[in-house]
């Protein structure tokens, strides 16, 4: 029996993305325009990780003006280890995504 | 102006998605002011739809159009079939005598009460079907797989349209298909319950060991009496329902929805390649043969490529199943993974049967209701003897194939990185 790759290419790319800052709440625009991926792609990534506790998510907790609540994410403690030895395994894919990183900093200025 | 748009579009679809999944779409929505105008539509589209998708909604959604479909497909077999049996112009009924109701069209009084029958038979028929698909158990919910709600949703639109057509040849060709009494209906299928029960139930009592001798391994006299009696039981008792059956065409019908069901079902253990392989070359082989017929007026009476194409099927079947059972990536016991290749190989076989001929039967029985000027009243009994035999043939090739497979795929070589085709083996 053979058993297929725990994570796909995008996961890891949002891994990565996440592990990046893992202190820091991010959101789902953020983590498109890091990764490339699309809404459609990313949010059922983000749900079967939170669903298997590697992500909490929280919302923002004051009102902003003119634009609605954001929903935010960060890795887990179980969800940081997994997630960095999914990075070293796939070194590849991690030296793509911090690529990419580096590439949409420069272009486009990142929100503070 | 967009803004608003989408805004009203969130703010409804939001409101649709379960509970447990809503504050993932509305982070979607939450999101969506920060895209560029560029981006935004196909952003919230492309996060909905999926959290949707996550959440269930479009399984839903289809379920409930597959009722609705049903309940449409009831409505009209009743309001035809209720009337009674009608003829067509220049046709005349198969029993007789008919009253003219007018305009050449004629109803049989002695008909009228077994299509009442009938047509209450049929929409239980239809009702029964979402129940089961959902209830867990031999027959439900349906697999995970897309190749196994490919298979359930064809497969049941296949049924019902073949009810349809059947209710309206009935109307038009003036069919007899109430030929049966209930009575008959109902002992046929008391024994055929007994025999289902009382065949395993035995074998498992009195012949214990019946599997080791089918390994080769050496018995006694007495126990290969208990196997040879056993063995008649079965395939006599079988040849003798099957013959019963085949004036059945409720009993037919229900038993191709019993066996759809079960392999989709998420407790079954047939692999989505094998349902794939079997529906596929099942349908191909359907519409070949229907090319075939096309425009025959005799049973299965075409073009002179007719007796071709069914040599082809049987080799499709033949072929299909094969490559269903070398497709396997078992466990390293050589018997488990043999009895594996086995019951995919059959499957597939039947599968392949199966499809063509519920393809065959609605597709040539269909032409005759569209096109019934051209053709003169006749039994259908021909084309459901197709429905009959072509899964049971399937199997029965498919059963040598999967053997001929199965020594092939001894060794379990990984083909690729993606999932294994079956994903748990005893």
């Amino acid at each position: 029996m053979v058993r297929g790759r725990e994570f796909s290419k995008q996961t890891i790319l949002v891994l990565a993305a996440l592990c990046s800052r893992p202190r820091t709440w991010r959101h789902g625009y953020d983590l498109a325009r890091e990764t490339g991926l699309k809404s459609g792609t990313l949010y059922p990534i983000l749900i079967r990780l939170a669903d298997r506790g590697l992500l909490e998510s929280c919302w923002e907790d004051e009102q902003p003006v003119g634009r609605p609540r954001r929903h935010r994410y960060r890795l887990t403690s179980v969800g940081l280890v997994r997630g960095r030895e999914v990075l070293i395994q796939a070194p590849a894919l991690a030296r793509a995504a911090t690529k990419r990183r580096r590439t949409v900093g420069r272009i486009v200025p990142r929100e503070a | 102006m967009v803004n608003r748009a989408i805004t009203t579009l969130a703010r409804c679809s939001v409101r649709v998605v379960p509970a447990e999944r809503r504050e993932w779409a509305e982070a979607v929505w939450a999101e969506a002011g920060e895209v560029p105008d560029g981006g935004r539509l196909s952003w919230v589209v492309g996060g909905l739809w999926r959290v949707a998708r996550e959440a269930g909604i479009v399984r839903r959604i289809g379920y409930w159009l597959g009722v609705a479909a049903l309940a449409v497909g009831a409505a009209d077999v009743v309001s035809l079939v209720w009337r009674g049996a009608s003829v067509a112009p220049g046709f005349r009924s198969i029993s007789s005598p008919t009253t003219s109701l007018g305009a050449g069209v004629y109803v049989d009084p002695h008909t009228t009460g077994e299509f009442r029958s009938l047509a209450i038979a049929t929409v239980l028929l239809l009702v029964a079907l979402p129940w089961v698909a959902r209830r867990r158990g031999a027959f439900g919910p349906v697999s995970d797989s897309s190749a196994a709600r490919a298979v359930r949703v064809g497969g049941c639109a296949g049924i019902c349209v073949l009810v349809l057509i059947l209710a309206r040849l009935a109307q038009t060709l003036g069919e007899d298909l109430a030929a049966v009494p209930w009575s008959k209906n109902a002992v046929l299928l008391g024994v055929t319950i007994t025999y289902l029960m009382v065949i395993p139930l035995t074998a498992r009592r009195w012949s214990p060991r019946l599997l080791t001798m089918l390994r080769g391994e050496p018995t006694t006299l007495r126990e290969e009496i208990r196997y040879l009696v056993l063995g008649f039981l079965a395939v006599g008792g079988g040849l003798v329902l099957f013959f019963g059956l085949l004036l059945s065409v409720w009993c037919l019908i229900t038993a191709y929805a019993a066996g759809i069901f079960a392999v989709t079902a998420r407790r079954s253990r047939i692999a989505p390649t094998t349902l794939l392989y079997g529906a596929g070359a099942g349908v191909a082989g359907g519409l070949m043969v229907y090319a075939a017929t096309w425009p025959g007026r005799g049973f299965l009476d075409g073009n002179p490529l007719l007796p071709l194409a069914i040599v082809v099927l049987p080799a499709m079947m033949l072929g299909t199943s094969a490559a269903a059972a070398r497709r396997l990536l078992g466990p390293n016991d050589p018997e488990a993974l043999r009895r594996e290749c086995w019951r995919q190989g059959v499957v597939a076989g039947a599968l392949t049967g199966g499809v063509a001929a519920l393809l065959i039967t609605t597709l040539i029985l269909g032409t005759m209701v569209i096109l019934h000027r051209q053709f003169p009243a006749r039994t259908t009994e021909g084309y459901l003897s197709v429905a009959i035999f072509s899964p049971l043939i399937g199997m029965l090739i498919g059963s040598v194939a999967a053997w001929w497979g199965a020594d092939a795929v001894h060794r379990p070589t990984p083909r690729s990185e993606g999932p294994p085709s079956v994903l748990s083996v005893d």
